[in-house]
This record gives structure tokens, sequence and C-alpha cells, in this order.
């Protein structure tokens, strides 16, 4: 099996979340299956399919700092993805080449562990679907199956500012707003806390990680999951009729 | 109609956010909501209706039963919660 890889690029949230349903669909007719890296412009955050956004989000904050936001198709937690502060990658490829939904977090989360460790970073996957370094999550990841294709995204923290994060995530209780950015500053890291690399050398070694052992060559979109991709943004992912269906 | 909500995180899971509306001790609306995991995901739909006309009296074990026979029918996977949690916080919510 020979992997196609597409190198880091810099998209809005509706077109991140409109090329990974191409793919899937362009690898479920028979693409090649394919590795790919990605960052959020502009910052973003990202719902479950099984979330409501206005429990979830501050819907209001975010358009106010230009912040944008999508439902994805993958179920899990909301995510703020920060511009600078994390990479983003999917695997997107047909099932077969993997066993159950649980084992193969197992396999995927593997990958990043590898990564991390070309960066001396000494991480462990912790089931259902976290990657800790010491104790704390550094990657959350979350897969779907379509059509017998796996498409696994997920974030890898750089930096994270966890203020600006829960300023536009909704807290259950106001009250203990400032108690809860604690107890996430508790349980959440970032890879700067323990290795001084650039996010470019975070890439390297992410890119290093998820291909080691396998045939993979670089490439791009089809014409084909371009034009697929474009219609899926337009016609779902920056529409409120699914960002907004819970 | 009454509106019911309840928000668990499920223990060693993920989080559950229920909205129930009633009538006459019936439930008329359900979302299920929260960060677990469902494939195929659109099973959330039948699960949902599946639900619906069941009295707020129904036993936890029937509910649960409701639930599980969605899931063989589709074939379907919960990750993160169960059926057993779900039944459980739906009867709990229903009741307050």
């Amino acid at each position: 099996m020979k992997w196609r890889v597409i190198a880091l690029a810099e998209n809005t949230a509706a077109q991140n979340m409109a090329i990974d349903h191409a793919v899937s669909d362009a690898v479920a007719a028979g693409g090649m299956p394919t590795l790919r890296f990605y960052t959020w412009k502009p910052n973003a955050v990202s719902i479950g399919t099984f979330q409501s956004m206005h429990d979830e989000v501050d819907v209001e904050r975010c358009r106010q700092n230009g912040v944008d936001v999508v439902r994805r198709r993958t179920g899990g937690g909301a995510v703020y993805h920060d511009n600078k502060g994390e990479i983003t990658y999917s695997v997107i490829a047909p099932e077969g080449g993997f066993s159950g939904i649980t084992e193969s977090y197992h396999i995927i989360c593997g990958w990043i562990v590898k990564s991390l460790a070309i960066l001396g970073i000494t991480a462990e996957f912790k089931p259902i679907n976290d990657i800790c370094v010491a104790g704390k999550k550094i990657s959350g990841n979350a897969q779907t199956r379509r059509q017998g294709v796996l498409l696994q995204h997920g974030t890898i923290l750089y930096d994270v500012d966890v203020d600006t994060m829960f300023s536009l995530l909704k807290v259950p209780d106001e009250k203990i707003r400032d108690k809860m950015i604690a107890a996430v500053k508790e349980r959440v890291t970032r890879v700067l806390n323990f290795a001084d690399v650039s996010r470019d050398e975070l890439y390297q070694a992410l890119l290093k990680g998820f291909t080691d052992g396998k045939e993979w060559e670089f490439g791009t979109l089809t014409n084909d999951e371009k034009r697929r991709a474009d219609e899926l943004m337009r016609t779902m992912y920056s529409k409120d009729e699914w960002n907004f269906r819970r | 109609m009454l509106m019911h909500t309840i928000t668990e995180k499920v223990p060693g899971g993920k989080l559950v956010r229920l909205k129930i509306d009633t009538e006459l001790g019936v439930i008329r609306k359900m979302q299920i909501a929260g960060d677990f995991f469902l494939h195929p995901e659109e099973t959330i739909d039948d699960i949902e209706r599946a639900l619906v006309g069941i009295t707020v009296e129904q036993d936890v074990w029937v509910v649960a039963a409701i639930i599980t026979s969605v899931l063989e029918q589709k074939n379907a996977q919960f990750i993160g919660v169960t059926a057993g949690d779900l039944a459980r916080l739906i009867m709990q919510a229903v009741k307050q």
C-alpha cells in the first residue's frame, strides 16, 4: 500500500473539514490512502459531531474575535485550533488495513508517540483517544469509518493558550471558570514544555513518525477532490444547517 | 410540555448531555449530545427516534434493551458510553 502525503498547509476550518471529507470519498472510490498535515487560519473551534454548538462554544465571542466554528464528522470533544499553536493531521485509508476502532487508535496514535520520541519526548497513548506526556494531554484524536474508509484526525499541541481557549468555550458554571481553567492547565501540556524546537521541527518529526516503514510520496489533491471539497465547503461545512444542527 | 436536561461524565467514559421533552409522562423529543463516539454516527438519530413514546415510569433495563436493539440492528458501536449508562441517565432526567 503506497501512501500519498499532503504537505503541511493552512486552510479555513470549513476547508479543512471539507478536504478530509472529499479525500475520504476519493479513497472509498479507490484513491490512494492519504496522510495530511494542516493548520487553521483563522483560528477555529471544532466540535464533535454529537455536540451541541451553543452548549459548547461561545459563538458570539468567536465571531467578535474572527474565530471560525465548525462541526466535525467525527465524535469527541470541542477543540480550539490556534493558528500557530498546533499541527493537525488526518489519516484517510481503507479500513481493511486496520483492525477494530479501539485497536486502530492504538496504531495511529503510536505514530504520534514515535514522532514525539524523535524530539526526545516520551509520550504514551491513553485510551480512549488521547496521548499524554508526564500524565498531561498533548494530543487529542477522533475517528470515523464511512464506506469502508477510516478517517482519523487529531491535533498535536505545540504552544497552547488555555486562557484564550476558555474564553471561546462554554464552561458549565461561570462561578467556577477560574478553577476550571486552572484544572485544565494542570491536565494539558504542549511540545514546547519538553523540547526547544520550532513548529517546523515538530512537523518534520511528525512526517518521519507517520511515514516510517511505509512506502509513500508527496502528492496534492486531485482535481476531483478539489471540486468535491469546494462543494462540501460551500454546501455543508460553512452552513448553519450542519454546524448548528445540534 | 416539560423539558428535562442532565449532564454527566460517565465514569471511565465521556460526557453526555441529554435534553428531553415530556408530555403527560411520555417522552416526546430527545437529544443525546456529548463528546462520546458512535459508529456509524447516523445511528444517533435512530436511537433518539426509538426513545420517543417511552413513559417516564419505564424500567431502566427496558430502555437499555431498546437502545441495544437499535445498536444491533444498525451494527453500531458506542465508545465512551454504554446503552446502560444512557438508559440510566434518561430515566434519571425525566424523573427530575
